[in-house]
């Protein structure tokens, strides 16, 4: 990253290290939330075709 | 083109359907749960499956018990292979120390592997460890066959019953397949590949030394354990990302013919079973012919653009016989022509080749036979049960010339059951065509986008029609680890899979509960060149009526794009 595009004026100055060359840590709250989304997403969409199984039945 | 290449299509798919009768007939066995050879080796462990899982094999179950197993197995499945995928740094067996995958890819690859489409959006040597391979993937490779499977067999006691609604009991079918058909042949199909150079090790990556004085990391699987159920049960997830156009996964021709063989045979052999059960062979032969034909049409009309000047290098003046960008040398355009048929005509979508890399027309046909709905032959079980839908729509179509009730295979075909059937087909076009008309006009989307204009769409086209289809293979050319895709391919694979299904299985417990009727002199034949000749028409006009517009629009301006070039040199 060039120096133009440090966080701020005063972090450049001192020489801080930009945000994005710091190796990624995965913020656990986060990914827990992702996580508990993507398998609610998954289980819902089987949940739907369940629906569907008996919606089908009653026609 | 010359004589030899088209030689060497006509004896692959020949040699294919042939063998398809012989395995044909053993699975209908299994499926009739009738005594076979391995009896005395599997039936214990048969008995010890159903008594640990509390299964009663004697118990039978009607269309709606029979649909809510499978969606309760494949949604369990889902959840332990995402957390499989997430917590893979915490498990055994990961020698490379990778860490877990992203919660969208873990989303995606546990709802690919569980729909039997194997679409891989994440480069598999660098991203996913042994364990999750073994545990994770390749046990999949075998259930989601399995499940497949089943649904044809539950679909085919449809026919043969006489006023029931029993299905059969899809645990045992699961199991029985599982250990009678999957299991042996992976196993004999997996020694052969060890013995043609395939490798087989739990080892982590191996480090060369060049003669330059490098290095270079070799990464190793049991490679051939997964190459085997990974064509047998047209999964077609690769071990390597350059898929079966890698050298461990595909060394030499001769394994090369096994891959090609072993991806549409069984497909072939759950219709000859589906002739069996229902005692209609001669109606099963009809099915294969128009497989067949299908798979020999594709073929030919793929080694015919392929084996053309690249127009690119003609404008360049450059010397070009034949399109070699994208295809192994060892290989050839032949070999990989009929590959392209088999793997989109069956959603395997393992490669030997770069579709990407295809002449424009080429590129289109592979994505038009996925497009037709993977019923050439299709996918293990979801060809048969795919093609019984679009037979049950030509016998309707031909009832409507003629002014009768139209009947397929001893069953009155009526309003109910057509609703059902137009209900599966419909929600090819409403992923496919939906997804990616959303896809086009998104940023989001467009940014994974390595082409722009013709050849972007048909890369986006692709992509969806590959998830919904559950096929798996990649045009390429589309940057698909992103939110956006992984999660929206997600949901195509799981329409294309279970929405397709639940009408499917709605259309077989309708027809399992009507009466056999015997075949009149009234009966419009199902078993002859006619028959064949009308369901070949019905599917290619419904394919084209749904996605002639958008093919028009990718790879067909493409050519012309190609031509101008040519033709303004």
């Amino acid at each position: 990253m060039p120096p133009s595009q440090f966080p701020s004026r005063s972090l450049r100055r001192i020489g801080a290290i930009p945000c994005s060359s710091i190796p990624a840590r995965p913020d656990r709250l986060e990914s827990g939330m992702f996580d508990l989304f993507y398998l609610t997403l998954g289980i819902g969409v089987f949940a739907l075709f369940a629906a569907y199984v008996f919606g089908l039945r009653g026609v | 083109m010359n004589a030899q290449g088209w030689a060497e299509i006509a004896a692959t798919i020949a040699i294919t359907v042939a063998l398809g009768w012989p395995l044909g007939i053993y699975l209908g066995r299994v499926w009739a749960g009738e005594r076979t050879w391995l009896d005395p080796v599997l039936k214990p462990v048969e008995r010890l499956v159903y008594a640990g899982c509390g299964v009663k094999p004697e118990k039978g179950q009607n269309w709606v018990a029979y649909a809510m197993s499978l969606l309760a197995f494949s949604a369990a499945s889902f959840v332990v292979l995402y957390l499989i995928l997430r917590f893979q740094d915490l498990l055994p067996l990961n020698p490379q120390g990778f860490a877990g995958l992203s919660p969208h890819l873990a989303f995606n690859t546990a709802v690919s592997f569980v729909t039997n489409t194997n679409w891989q959006s994440y480069v598999p040597e660098t991203t996913v460890s042994t364990f999750s391979q073994m545990a994770g993937l390749t046990s999949h490779n075998f259930l989601s066959a399995a499940a497949g499977i089943a649904l044809a067999a539950a679909v085919a006691r449809a026919f043969a019953a006489n006023r029931s609604d029993n299905l059969g009991c899809f645990w045992v079918d699961l199991t029985r397949i599982s250990l009678y058909v999957l299991l042996p042949f992976s196993l004999v199909i997996a020694i052969a590949y060890v013995a043609l150079g395939e490798p087989q090790s739990l080892l982590a990556n191996v480090t060369a030394h060049t003669v330059e004085g490098g290095k270079q990391t070799i990464a190793l699987y049991p490679t051939a354990s997964q190459e085997a159920i990974k064509q047998l049960g047209t999964n077609g997830g690769g071990i390597f990302n350059a898929n079966s156009a890698h050298p461990f996964e595909n060394p030499n021709p001769i394994t090369n013919l096994i891959e090609i063989i072993s991806m549409n045979v069984l497909s072939y052999a759950c219709v000859v079973a589906f002739g069996r059960l229902v005692l209609a062979r001669k109606e099963a032969r009809a099915l294969v012919a128009v497989m067949a034909l299908f798979v020999l049409g594709a073929s030919a009309a793929i080694y015919a653009t392929e084996t053309q000047a690249a127009p690119a290098l003609v404008a360049a003046h450059a010397d070009a016989g034949v399109n070699m960008e994208g295809k192994e040398v060892r290989f050839g355009a032949p070999s990989t022509a009929v590959w392209a048929a088999a793997t989109t005509g069956a959603s395997d979508g393992g490669v030997n080749g770069m579709h990407d890399s295809f002449m424009p027309l080429g590129g289109g046909v592979a994505m038009f036979m996925i497009q037709l709905g993977e019923i050439l032959p299709g996918g293990v079980g979801s060809g048969l049960y795919g093609m019984v839908v679009m037979a049950l729509i030509a016998v309707f179509v031909a009832g409507l010339m003629v002014g009768r009730t139209p009947e397929y295979l001893g069953k009155k075909v009526e309003a109910r059951e057509v609703k059902y059937a137009m209900l599966a087909v419909l929600i090819l076009p409403l992923s496919i065509l939906g997804f990616s008309a959303v896809a086009t006009v998104l940023p989001t989307a467009l940014a994974g986008l390595l082409n722009h204009g013709p050849h972007g769409l048909s890369e986006i086209l692709y992509a969806y029609s590959s998830a919904t289809g559950n096929n798996g293979s990649a045009f390429a050319g589309l940057t698909a680890n992103t939110p956006w895709y992984n999660t929206t391919l997600g949901i195509a694979m799981l329409l294309g899979r279970f929405a397709y299904i639940v009408p499917v299985m709605a259309i077989a417990g309708s027809l399992a509960a009507k009466p056999k009727l015997p075949a009149t002199t009234g009966t419009f034949p199902t078993d002859g060149p006619l028959f064949v000749g009308l369901l070949v028409g019905v599917i290619l006009i419904m394919g084209g009526l749904q996605f002639f517009p958008a093919l028009a629009l990718g790879p067909i301006v493409e050519h012309f794009q190609a031509l101008q070039m040519v033709a303004a040199r």
